[in-house]
């Protein structure tokens, strides 16, 4: 297994498309973290906390290190382009066959490819919110005291496994059909789908069946999750989530590839 | 030990069988040609073997493994190259073919370098695949299968897109390597006249089906000469049984009405005295040699190309 992670490495780094992807997501980000964050005052009062959803009064290299954690958007796009790329294209151009000649077992190769997904993924999901970090909470960041340092830690660990259940979307049908068109067509049709979906249940009231169902989906367990006083309870049942998510997209992933015929 | 065991194969697709009862044996050192039109289940087969499929009924056994985690195991001893080369996009070759030294865990830095100047890829190691011809990236496959001294290689139509040179090159490749190095060759290709001379054992597929196997001697003897019977229409019936019963040689009904039976030049009298003891009239007998081909064809049915 070890074999196959370091050429899988090499791979991802003598990957082009990746490296392409790379440098857009910074440029984007870069972008993108000016025109919402520039005109900012570098200490919110409530009041204007309140205009950019802050429940108290912040600095505003806090704030941007919560906006940029509560932001989902990015994460979603780009495990389709990612799930597509990494391994749908893998399966298209036959190179996964390499593995198998190799003489490693289906379920191996199948845990390699998933580390392989979610480290390139999550490195790409990173840019945004280190551009953020880097460009305007440089100095809350050099401040830190012990119980934000902790808080900051607890924000990432959180983000990283619901960003992994998120983008566990592509990663099914990528197994499933096994190749980048279908891969792509289907990860696009699940995000569209949830992203409307997560609009309704937006305007659906408290207490209704189908927001208890799924209020503790990734995608809307982010911004649930994210603040200092969220409790130790929501946590747990966020993280628990994510987890179960993850754990299915797993075995779903290995029956599809289990007794699948490759091309 | 059989260096491959395939024993009652067979794969479906849907209700498609592409594959039917396919049981045959591989011995260390040789160089077995499997021959077959194209959609006669020449490439499924190589899948099976190489686990990119799975039969739907009966078992493979690699190198007298009995499990199926050994078999995976075990194709790590195999160098195979299917249907079209695999190759990894937008690095040159030699990083492609540095990318299955690590995967096949060949420590030797050197034997990257050795590989490509077998097959003449030294000069454009550098260069990315996309500006490599289609025999160039046909022989960079086949340096990355050689890579690692495979004990045993399996080509499907290895010498698609090969100019007449390159063909010769690779032939000679491969026969050092078995000379060399003791490797068992498993190959196909539906063009028939590349394998003759080369291979030291045939098997022939037809629609999922092994209708024969023999080594090269026998072919050549069985290609030598064949036997045309000319029997009246009411009696042939009868004397194509007799023929089946008698002879240890294969024996046909051709659609111009004659009995062929196939490789009998030895004793002609043989054939005369068992259909005498029947009464069964012989109009006229002619002996005629065959290539490699027409043995195929009419092994097959004599009515399809190949």
């Amino acid at each position: 297994m070890l074999r196959m992670l370091r050429v899988e490495g090499r791979r991802a780094v003598q990957n082009l498309a990746l490296w392409i992807i790379f440098g857009i997501m910074v440029v984007v980000s870069f972008w993108f973290s000016g025109m919402t964050f520039a005109k900012l005052p570098e200490e919110l009062s409530a009041a204007y906390g309140m205009q950019y959803e802050t429940p108290t009064p912040m600095s505003r290299g806090e704030y941007v290190f919560l906006r940029t954690m509560s932001d989902a958007s990015f994460t979603a796009w780009l495990s389709v382009i990612a799930g597509a790329l990494l391994i749908g294209m893998d399966f298209s151009n036959r190179t996964i066959n390499h593995l198998i000649y190799a003489g490693n077992s289906r379920i191996s190769i199948l845990i390699v490819k998933l580390l392989y997904f979610y480290v390139c993924a999550l490195f790409l999901s990173a840019v945004y919110p280190v551009a953020n970090c880097f460009r305007y909470s440089m100095t809350w960041f050099s401040g830190l005291k012990q119980s934000d340092f902790t808080y900051v830690l607890r924000c990432v660990g959180c983000r990283t496994l619901i960003d992994m259940a998120m983008m566990s979307f592509a990663l099914v049908p990528a197994f499933a059909f096994r190749d980048v068109i279908g891969t792509l067509v289907c990860s696009l049709i699940i995000v569209v789908v949830l992203s409307q979906l997560m609009n309704i249940i937006r305007g659906v009231g408290d207490g209704a069946l189908i927001k208890n169902a799924i209020e503790y989906f990734p995608a809307l367990a982010i911004n649930k999750i994210m603040y200092r006083d969220t409790s130790v309870e929501t946590i747990r049942k966020a993280m628990l989530y994510s987890g179960t998510m993850v754990l299915i997209t797993w075995i779903s992933c290995h029956l599809f590839f289990r007794k699948a015929d490759l091309k | 030990m059989d260096i491959l065991r395939a024993i009652d194969v067979g794969k479906q697709f849907g209700h498609s069988a592409v594959l039917e009862h396919i049981s045959f044996s591989l011995s260390p050192g040789r160089i077995y040609a499997l021959v077959g039109n194209n959609g006669s289940g020449k490439t499924t087969l190589f899948r099976l073997i190489m686990g990119l499929s799975f039969p739907t009924h009966g078992s493979l056994s690699l190198f007298g493994c009995q499990t199926a985690h050994d078999n995976e195991r075990a194709r790590r001893r195999i160098g195979a190259l299917i249907e079209n080369p695999i190759l990894y996009e937008n690095v040159s070759g030699f990083q492609n073919v540095n990318n299955i030294r690590h995967l096949k865990g060949i420590s030797d830095r050197n034997a990257v370098d050795e590989a490509l100047h077998k097959f003449n890829l030294q000069n454009r190691k550098r260069l990315p695949i996309r500006h490599y011809s289609m025999g160039m990236k046909q022989r960079l496959a086949l340096a990355c299968t050689l890579l690692g001294n495979p004990e045993l290689l399996l080509l499907d139509e290895p010498l698609n897109g090969l100019d007449p040179s390159g063909m010769r090159e690779i032939e000679t490749t491969l026969l050092n390597t078995v000379r060399d190095k003791g490797t068992t060759i498993f190959i196909s290709s539906h063009y028939l006249k590349q394998l003759y001379g080369f291979a030291t054992d045939y098997i022939f597929i037809d629609q999922g089906h092994i209708v024969g196997s023999m080594t090269s001697s026998e072919l050549e003897r069985r290609c030598d000469l064949c036997v045309y019977l000319a029997i009246p229409e009411g009696e042939r019936g009868a004397a194509l049984k007799i023929l089946s019963r008698t002879l240890d040689h294969d024996v046909k009904l051709l659609e111009n009405g004659e009995i062929c039976v196939y490789g009998f030049h030895d004793n002609l009298n043989v054939i005369n005295n068992a259909l005498n003891r029947e009464r069964i009239t012989i109009n006229s007998v002619r002996t005629i040699g065959i290539s490699l081909e027409d043995y195929f064809f009419q092994m097959i049915g004599g009515n399809r190309t190949c």
